[in-house]
């Protein structure tokens, strides 16, 4: 494995540990909810696929996801020059595009760590422990759906690593994006569905893809949003090149 | 090898309205120790960071072993024969001392595992502490034995001996002059004049941002450096 690589790895795994155990832990806890108080009696013909939408991908979950992925993206040299390390990693033989290439790589794979494994494991898990099915194929659908936005996210928080020197004012840029964002888009967002998918919201949830044809039921439709997973795709490399191109330019 | 293996012409650097370094035209030449002497706030340290590609030059140009300073294919090419032991003698407080140096060693060809395993026992640096838990002068220590582990070109080092105890500084002097014997270009930035009188053979006096001495070391190096840093 690259040394940048492991560095990258070394210096995010406690915020990347942190954020799996939060995912981990509400996945947990929705199992066991799915063994003891599925159906709820409020909503006795609600549909377990349903009922795993309403927990784990719609509502607020694409808020939480949004701000896992910024966190994800914290970190390095400003970081380092907090730390006093940056004069060290800058001394490296290696360009500070490779630096910031390896926490890109390390964090698109945390990325996509986070947005599959909690909808794998219930899709898995719940047969054997809930009496309950959710097909894998679903779980992995939704998963892109997250990965997809979860990019662009973490390709933001990149960017405000490069542009704040202060922790905590990282940090607090990575809460109140999500919000400022989904505050800025509504006014674009029209009756005809125009920028739906610019809505991260709504594009994590599926809800413009659902199955309209057994509508109860939560899961995708046939019609998988394929061009605007690899736009976003685009938008975040976009991003990221910003960020290479302002840390280039920084003086440590 | 370069003649010369630093060489600057002109060159800048200001921070939000205050020059750190001005006009500065130095050259260091190959195969010797040269001091390189200022008060705190001198320029020092900015401009070794120059040098390194870790500051952008506001103006001017420069060469490390021949190599573009400000182009930075050029300056990671140059990084690759240059050890350099920076300020502030931090590295990541996440690793042990062992997993500093292994993660140091792979990028560099130049690595000497039995100077490094001289270094660790002479400092007595514990392989398997993390380097959070290290006192102030065994981190100096560790980011020391990180450089002269190697057998670079040319040895950066700024301000190598704050926080180390009497004979640990002696240990550090032996140990650069053992380098420049060895064939290693020793440039040391320091307020120290009695370590720099002792083993630089040249020494260069920035004072705000200018060269303003540039010659063999004298044998009265401290009323050399008084008159011109009190003549500005």
């Amino acid at each position: 494995m690259s040394p940048l690589i492991r560095k990258a790895w070394w210096e995010s795994r406690i915020r990347f540990l942190l954020c799996a155990a939060v995912l981990a832990g509400g996945a947990a806890e929705f199992l066991v909810r799915s063994r003891t108080g599925f159906p709820p009696v409020e909503v006795p013909a609600l549909k377990y696929s349903a009922f795993v939408w309403g927990n784990l991908i719609g509502n607020h979950q694409p808020i939480v996801f949004a701000m896992i992925s910024l966190v994800l993206g914290l970190g390095g040299l400003q970081r380092e020059r907090a730390a006093g390390t940056a004069a060290y990693t800058l001394m490296l033989p290696v360009t500070r595009g490779a630096l910031i290439s390896a926490r890109a790589l390390v964090g698109i794979a945390q990325v996509v760590v986070l947005a599959t494994a909690p909808l794998v494991a219930v899709a898995l898990l719940a047969p054997v422990l809930a009496n309950h099915s959710y097909p894998i194929g679903q779980a992995a659908h939704f998963a892109l759906l997250y990965m997809a936005w979860g990019v662009v996210f973490f390709a933001v928080g990149l960017l405000w690593s490069t542009l704040l020197s202060g922790t905590l004012s990282a940090l607090a840029a990575c809460v109140v994006t999500p919000f400022i964002y989904l505050i800025l888009i509504a006014s674009h967002v029209d009756e005809r569905g125009r920028w739906v998918d610019a809505n991260f919201a709504t594009f994590m949830s599926g809800m413009a893809y659902l199955d309209r044809v057994h509508s109860g039921t939560s899961l995708l439709g046939p019609v998988f949003p394929w061009i605007p997973c690899a736009m976003l795709l685009a938008v975040a490399a976009v991003v990221f090149m910003l960020a290479v191109w302002r840390t280039k330019r920084q003086d440590f | 090898m370069a003649d010369w293996v630093i060489e600057t012409e002109r060159l800048s650097k200001r921070y939000r309205g205050v020059d750190a370094v001005s006009d500065l035209t130095l050259r260091v030449a190959a195969g010797r120790i040269t001091g390189f002497l200022g008060r705190n706030g001198a320029g020092k340290s900015s401009t070794i960071k120059m040098l390194l590609g870790i500051v952008r030059p506001t103006a001017g140009t420069g060469r490390l072993l021949g190599r573009r300073i400000d182009d930075p294919a050029e300056s990671r090419e140059a990084r690759r024969e240059v050890a350099y032991v920076h300020e502030d003698k931090q590295t990541y407080a996440f690793l042990t001392v062992a997993e500093m140096i292994a993660f140091t060693s792979r990028f560099y060809t130049d690595w000497r595992p039995e100077v490094e395993r001289r270094l660790l026992q002479q400092y007595e640096l514990p392989p398997s502490r993390k380097v959070r838990t290290l006192s102030k002068g065994m981190r100096t220590k560790l980011a020391l034995l990180l450089a002269l582990s190697r057998r670079p070109q040319l040895l950066i080092l700024d301000e190598p001996s704050e926080g180390l105890d009497p004979v640990s500084i002696e240990e550090l002097l032996q140990e650069l002059r053992a380098a420049a014997a060895d064939g290693t270009t020793v440039f040391f930035s320091s307020h120290q004049i009695a370590e720099v009188e002792r083993v630089a053979a040249h020494v260069c006096i920035i004072d705000r941002g200018r060269l303003v001495v540039d010659a063999p070391t004298p044998a009265g190096l401290r009323e050399l450096f008084l008159a011109s840093v009190a003549a500005r």
